[in-house]
């Protein structure tokens, strides 16, 4: 009896005598982990599939590029390979939505929850490893300027020298946390939030990483230029295109380049293209089919024959479609579009700041250097001659929508050009039908998607 | 003492077993007899009260009284005394033996399975009597369990037993079985399976039947809350089968099940005659022109396409010729077999009082109905049970099963290398026999000049391929528990209970070196040297290997405390239970791949260069060789503790309640939020034992129960998780990615259910049966809810959805005996039907969502809902189907398809029947038995396959349905089949297929089996039961759709008829 006594006290010791709170603090699956060290961090930053939309999805707003004046779709592809939502997109629809997520919003609002996350673990503990936490905060501020820099490219007006300060911009997420409330922030908020966010991220980073998906200093002070172009401040945008240039100032010479390969720069891929300083690209799903979507987009008639003999970017970024051209010279090397930053956009921020600032040989100077590498050893290079200052920034506008095709740029230029005063419309014809859109259109601005008004 | 009373006891028992045969025939008279009734096999020595005692031939009987107590005086002549109460196995004692024995007698009577009202329910926690149950239970008594010969449980648990729902047919894919219908929508639906106390861990296939005694099905909260967070489905109880201690048994068990080659007919497949006018259309429209042309000349056509094109011959007489051939013909005969299945099974069981054993083992062979499938399990089973009368009880059991499953690269009729399926006409054999290739991934130009005699055979040959490939899985699963019982006196008992579980499963993919998965890949991956005339092969010489390995571990145990009490008179009963229980289950697997296999040497090639792009040679897309490498890991911990009490008022009212809480390793939850309490109360009234009831002949018992019961998702997590990959897209570095967002107000799910039941017994059970109404609220159930999608996802896991089932279940059963005939039925009936009744999910704009038959969480309609679109007929004019639009007709098929809404689309109901049952009759003549069961289901629907143009473009099959398709004015009279367009028009097909003219009732009666036995006795109480079992007679009796179709076999192929015969020995 005794014996069994003690067995039971013994079982019972056994059952009370583990810790409780250990045996269910058990994760349940192996590759699970809530992130906590810097290695866990840096694996997060390091997801190129989402934070650089190196997926087949891709990451960055397509609304701008598919409305601008750089494509146009046949009929056919318009009435049988695109549905309504993506129709409402290439034809400036004033309420385009049509029940399919818009991803444009989506996915750079899921990008700047992740780094959300990285925030908030590395300001809530003590790491030892102080240049890796700097590094770590750098890249994470950098991601979340970049996407919302693109969403107030496409949801919220153009902030130029001031204007539209207290109109509505879009929301910034700061934290990770699910229940925060979501509110708007004003235009001036807005790009006064990603100015200084980028300003001490470019202070935080490396001058250069080992990958082109991690963000550089370089990529920094390229982001700086165009941010201060898009908002009007030349001085500013000549002074950081200088510092970055001051980092990395290498163009790829197109003569080495095979042209006649179905995506040219798929031999260098996008994270060895040397002009890349940050890989990103647009969103570009074949399920979504875009209007950009690469087999359907026909590039501008004009646009494309204004590309002189000489210039090799006619047979590196042009595919015969028969009728028209199609685009093949993505930086990512494949379909989908490069949407980062390169420094070939940072030569002609420089050049056109130069060029606005009145330093217009200087500025087209700038823009030889560029057009050189993209000029064919056999013909002869023929510099951008002088003129006044007018046609000069006309030249530089039309050297950067040549150069910067499918970067989802060429929307934030049309913006900015109606906020200089020009004035001008796009059309579209489909089906006999034309479509336009006016530079003093409220269109310019997308609505924000249905599915994120009812929750606001 | 206790030693002397343990053998005192054991000799009793022996003169009781032997004494029966030499007491025949002797005559006493006069002599008086007493002693007290006991109820056997219950640890707590309970006395039975008022049991019958009869004396024969003198036909004068007594009653035991309360406590167990009888006496009478026998008559001169009586020669027998019969002891009988309803619930247990009568006892025949001669009077001499009775007489020979030590007063006062003790006898000893074991529970009989049979009647409804003392059946011992066990819910794995505690074992009590059907009539002291307030909840709803039904319980498979091993008579009833082991009617048919299923190899393995399941099937022997199918329509025998109420609100027990097997889906078949399309249905199966929803859910294949479910306890009063489904209650969740992301959680585990099926029912928790209880093998010997604890949770079975492992593959039910595994189980042998034949070492199951008994099955209780707990279907409401009392009745499964006991079992916690994992019982909201309803639990299945197993009881493995102990040793009795009154007698030793030898059983030998051996059946042989036969099974004719399934019907391939009943795929509605295109006639060859109309596939080859089909091809012939095609090539002519230039269908097939982008195979012709370019470097990749390679594109498959169908056969008669290539022989056109070579354009040799006299086309019209070939496709004379091969319009006569059927691929089904070959499938039939080449690719399918007669299906055996073999079981033979030993038991050993016995033991003395308080020590008891049985030892089992078992083999089943099972060769499937295609070719190169072979399934065999062993099973080896031995339990102990040894104790003292007033010291510990221990039990002991292991059980080992070692199964092994096999199959070659043979799917039968779906086998297709791309999916382009078979040409009706394709030949697959010649004459003698030898593998015929077929041209489905290649054309065959390409495949006979690829490489110019440099590179592997490219042919595909699907029969040669049976046996290139072999698929094996070996499960390997231990199961050990002992468990130690302990009365400490006032009518407490102590008991400690402990299992393992080890189960292993080695799973193995092998494609020798000179299959086609083989021969296809390293050819693609292999670059020609024109120059040299040499290849350079970039995959190593020898097959692949692919090899899935996964281990379990499941510790549980528990502690548990008994409390039993009866007053001094009867009048009041409390039984009561306390207990606590750990659970830790870990899961790991590996999974690795291997090239240049060569299983004759044992050896691989591990020198393969999977990070480098290499350009296909027959697409010139790069891909790289891959490899399939991983390692995962899976932790289950539970903690829980419980008590339940039930109260007896004189046997006429009980009382129950319940409570259990259950923690878990929820993850990323505050430890104060990993558990959820759950409870149940019940009561009952037996009306028959009221003292103003007078009819004798009806028993009836009320019993009613509210209780709540829980599920748990793991998908959910209250904290920020992530999950790592060992490498990015575009870099090598380790990434990861947020798997889920953080929620921290998750709750566990919360299923209320509310039963009320009633048991009636009529003259001596010649007519019982019980009926229960029920009603399942779930709420909180979890599902994705959509959030702001600012704050960086679109939805969260969120206790989002409710949902209400309601059902009845009903069992009716009668007993009629004349003479020596004896009539037995069942009649179960149950319906069941479940509605979403809050569903945050925005509703989609475009209806056509909720076409696929899936999870459709609809508010006000049920989960698996069949909807279409409104079929209008065809157009007299082109053949058109149309449907409306707005309530106009149209045929916009793309705005059909893309822009009907929801609700415009037609609502059929359930795609799970909502009413069935069977129908189940025995007769039996003396020792000949006979019995079939016929089983309906009805209240769902179904969708009926037709001609889908876009695949008859795009592959080498069709459907049948071709020939009936509009051709000309008037056809829309008497088909439904549209018209032919070409080129395909997708949203067209779309709304065909999905409209209402192809949704049928599923709803239909019919024979399931029919059972024949005889048993043959002999003297030393050994017997012989053969068998004869006709299983899957598929013979529909009624149903509601017009047409051939089988509901259990929707176009595909149809199983025949199994007929097994066995012998069951016993001594």
């Amino acid at each position: 009896m005794r014996i069994r006594l003690t067995t039971s006290i013994l079982v019972l010791l056994f059952i009370f005598g583990c810790s409780k709170s250990e045996f269910l603090a058990q994760k349940p699956d192996l590759a699970m982990e809530v992130p906590s060290s810097l290695e866990d961090l840096r694996a997060i930053l390091d997801d190129d599939n989402s934070l650089n939309g190196e997926d087949d999805e891709g990451c960055t707003p397509q609304l701008g590029e598919s409305a601008s004046d750089n494509i146009y779709l046949m009929d056919q592809n318009y009435v049988s390979n695109m549905r309504p939502q993506m129709q409402n997109y290439y034809v400036w629809k004033a309420d385009p939505y049509d029940g399919v997520a818009v991803l444009d919003w989506i996915f750079p609002y899921r990008n700047i929850l992740t780094v959300n996350t990285v925030l908030d673990v590395l300001s809530s503990n003590d790491y030892a490893d102080v240049a890796q936490v700097r590094v770590l905060r750098g890249e994470s501020l950098f991601h979340r300027a970049h996407m919302l820099f693109q969403l107030a490219s496409v949801f919220a007006p153009i902030y130029y020298q001031g204007s539209n300060a207290t109109e509505r911009g879009i929301p910034l997420r700061l934290s990770s946390d699910i229940n925060e409330a979501i509110r708007y922030s004003t235009v001036q908020e807005t790009f006064a939030h990603i100015e200084a966010e980028l300003l001490e991220s470019a202070d935080l980073l490396p001058e250069s990483q080992l990958i082109k998906t991690r963000p550089s200093r370089a990529a920094a002070f390229a982001l700086l230029s165009r941010l201060y172009l898009y908002t009007g401040n030349y001085p500013g945008a000549l002074s950081y295109a200088d510092s970055c240039l001051a980092i990395d100032r290498t163009l790829l010479d197109y003569n080495t380049l095979n042209a006649s390969i179905s995506f040219p720069f798929s031999s260098t891929g996008s994270h060895r293209h040397p002009e890349v300083l940050f890989s990103s690209n647009m969103l570009s799903g074949n399920a979504q089919s875009y209007p950009t979507r690469q087999l359907y987009a026909r590039v501008d008639s004009l646009l494309y024959n204004s590309f002189a003999p000489g210039d090799l970017r006619k047979t590196v970024f042009f595919l015969n479609a028969n009728p028209g051209q199609r685009f093949k010279g993505s930086y990512a090397g494949t379909s989908r579009h490069f949407a980062g930053l390169a420094i070939d956009e940072v030569y002609l921020n420089k050049a056109e700041a130069m060029v606005r600032l009145g330093d217009v040989a200087q500025g087209l100077a700038v823009l030889d250097e560029l057009l050189r590498s993209r000029w064919s050893k056999g013909a002869n290079y023929v510099p951008v001659p002088a003129a006044g200052q007018r046609e000069a920034i006309a030249v530089v506008m039309q050297e950067r929508r040549k150069e910067l095709l499918f970067r989802g740029i060429r929307w934030m230029d049309l913006k900015r050009m109606i906020a200089e005063g020009e004035s001008f419309v796009l059309r579209r014809v489909i089906s006999g039908v034309e479509h336009t859109i006016g530079s003093g259109d409220g269109r310019w601005v997308w609505p924000i998607p249905p599915e994120v008004e009812c929750f606001m | 003492m206790e030693n002397r009373n343990y053998l005192l006891l054991a000799v009793l028992l022996l003169a009781h077993v032997f004494g029966l045969h030499y007491a025949w025939g002797q005559t006493d008279g006069g002599a008086a007899i007493s002693g007290t009734v006991y109820i056997m096999s219950d640890s707590l020595r309970s006395p039975n009260a008022f049991v019958n005692v009869r004396m024969l031939p003198s036909n004068s009987s007594v009653r035991s009284d309360g406590a167990g107590k009888f006496s009478f005086v026998a008559q001169p002549g009586d020669r027998t005394v019969i002891f009988s109460k309803v619930g247990f196995a009568k006892l025949e004692f001669s009077v001499a033996e009775l007489l020979a024995r030590k007063a006062p007698l003790s006898i000893f009577m074991d529970q009989d399975q049979k009647s409804i009202e003392e059946v011992n329910v066990s819910s794995g926690y505690q074992k009590l009597k059907q009539g002291a149950i307030t909840g709803s239970v039904d319980v498979v008594d091993q008579e009833l369990f082991n009617r048919t010969a299923g190899a393995t449980v399941l099937q022997r648990l199918e329509n025998i037993t109420p609100g027990l729902l097997f889906n078949r047919g399309d249905a199966q894919s929803t859910d294949e079985f479910l306890i009063r219908g489904r209650s969740t929508i992301t959680a585990e639906a099926q029912p928790l399976i209880v093998l010997d106390n604890f949770p079975f861990d492992g593959n039910l296939d595994d189980i042998n039947p034949l070492d199951i005694e008994s099955v209780t099905i707990l279907k409401d909260a009392a009745a499964a809350s006991i079992w916690g967070a994992r019982a909201g489905n309803g639990v299945i109880v197993l009881t493995s089968k102990k040793g009795a201690s009154d007698r030793v048994n030898v059983n030998f068990q051996s059946s042989l099940a036969l099974q004719g080659r399934p019907d391939l007919y009943n795929v509605q497949t295109i006639s060859s005659a109309d596939r080859l006018e089909v091809d012939r259309f095609l090539y002519e429209q230039g269908h097939y022109a982008a195979s012709f042309t370019g470097p990749y000349y390679n594109r498959p056509v169908p056969n008669f396409v290539e022989l056109l094109a070579q354009g040799q011959g006299d086309m019209a007489a070939l496709q004379e010729e091969l319009s006569s051939i059927d691929v089904r013909d070959d499938l039939s005969r080449y690719f399918y077999q007669n299906r055996t299945q073999q079981q033979h099974n030993v038991s050993f069981s016995g033991g003395r009082a308080n020590n008891t054993f049985y030892y089992s083992a078992g083999y089943t062979e099972d060769l499937g109905a295609l070719v190169g499938q072979k399934d065999q399990r062993v099973n080896i089973s031995a339990r102990q049970n040894f104790g003292w009368d007033r010291g510990p009880k221990i039990s002991m059991g292991l059980i080992y099963t070692d199964a092994k499953v096999t199959s070659g690269n043979n799917m039968g009729i779906e086998t297709s290398a791309s999916g382009r399926g078979f040409s009706p006409y394709a030949d697959l054999v010649d004459a003698n026999g030898n593998g015929l290739p077929i041209y489905s991934d290649y054309r065959k130009p390409y495949v006979d000049s690829v490489g110019g005699g440099l590179l592997k055979d490219w042919s595909y040959s699907p029969y040669d391929e049976i046996f290139r490939s072999a698929n094996t899985e070996n499960r390997r699963d231990l199961q050990a528990n002992v468990s130690l019982e302990q009365g400490l006196g006032f009518g407490l008992k102590i008991s400690a209970f402990y299992k393992f579980q080890f189960q292993q499963r080695l799973g193995k993919q092998e494609d020798f070196e000179d299959s086609y998965i083989v021969r296809d890949r390293i050819n693609n991956f292999s670059r020609i040297d024109y120059a040299r005339n040499s290849v350079v092969y970039n995959i190593p010489q020898g097959g692949f290997l692919l090899t899935n390995d996964n281990q379990r571990n499941v510790h549980q145990g528990r502690i548990q405390l008994d409390y039993h009490h009866s007053s001094a008179d009867g009048r009041h009963s409390l039984d009561a239970i306390a207990g606590y229980e750990i659970r830790k289950l870990t899961d790991r697997g590996q999974q690795y791949q291997f090239y240049g296999y060569r299983p004759e040497i044992g050896g691989v090639n591990s020198t393969v260069d999977n990070l480098s792009y290499f350009q296909m040679l027959s697409s010139g897309a790069t891909s790289r060789i891959g490899l399939l490498q991983g390692m995962s890991g899976g932790f289950d911990h539970f903690l829980s503790m419980y008590a339940n009490a039930n109260y007896s008022y004189q046997g006429r009212y009980q009382l129950y309640g319940s409570f259990r809480k259950d923690e878990a390793n929820l993850f990323g939850v505050a430890t104060n939020q990993k558990g959820t309490p759950l409870w149940s109360i019940g009561g009952g009234w037996s009306i028959d034992r009221e003292p103003w009831w007078e009819a004798d002949w009806a028993r009836i018992k009320l019993r009613t129960t509210y209780g709540v019961n829980g599920n748990i998702s793991r998908a959910a997590s209250a904290q920020q998780t992530i999950n790592f990959a060992s490498s990015g897209r575009s870099h090598s570095f380790r990434s990861a990615r947020i798997t889920t967002p953080s929620n921290d107000q998750l709750r566990w799910e919360n299923v209320r259910v509310f039963n009320v039941g009633s048991d009636v017994d009529f003259f001596n059970s010649k007519i019982s049966g019980s009926i229960d109404y029920y009603v399942k609220n779930s709420t909180d159930l979890l599902a994705r809810v959509p959030v702001n999608s600012t704050l960086g996802v679109q939805t969260v896991f969120a206790n989002a959805a409710n949902m209400q089932g309601k059902g009845l279940d009903l069992q009716l059963n009668t007993n009629l005996r004349l003479r020596g005939l004896n009539y037995r039925a069942s009649l179960i009936a149950s319906w069941n039907e479940n509605t979403v009744t809050r569903y945050l999910m925005p509703v989609s704009s475009s209806g056509s969502t909720y076409l696929p038959i899936t999870i459709n969480p609809i508010e006000g309609r049920t989960l698996y809902a069949v909807n279409s679109f409104e079929f209008q007929g065809l157009d007299p004019q082109n053949g058109n189907p149309i449907g409306l639009l707005s309530g106009v007709p149209s045929s916009d098929y793309s705005a059909l398809y893309n822009t009907t809404p929801l609700s415009e689309l037609k609502f059929h109901g359930s795609a799970q029947p909502t009413f069935f049952g069977a129908f189940r009759n025995t007769f039996s003549y003396r020792d000949f038995e006979i019995s079939f069961n016929l089983s309906y289901k009805t209240g769902y629907y179904f969708r009926r396959q037709s001609l889908y143009y876009s695949g008859l473009f795009a592959t080498f099959g069709g459907h049948s349905d071709y020939a009936d398709r509009w051709q000309d004015p008037g056809d829309e009279l008497s088909t439904n089949v549209p018209s032919m367009v070409y080129p395909q028009n997708t949203n067209r097909d779309n709304f065909y297929s999905y409209s209402s003219a192809l949704v049928e009732r599923g709803d239909h009666i019919r024979l399931e089996d029919v059972l024949l036995s005889y048993l043959f006795r002999f003297r030393n109480a050994s017997s012989v039961r053969v068998f004869a079992n006709f299983q899957n007679l598929n013979m529909i009796l009624w149903k509601a759709a017009p047409g051939k179709i089988d509901p259990y076999f929707n176009n595909v192929v149809k199983d025949r008829m199994v007929s097994t015969v066995g012998l069951s020995f016993s001594l």
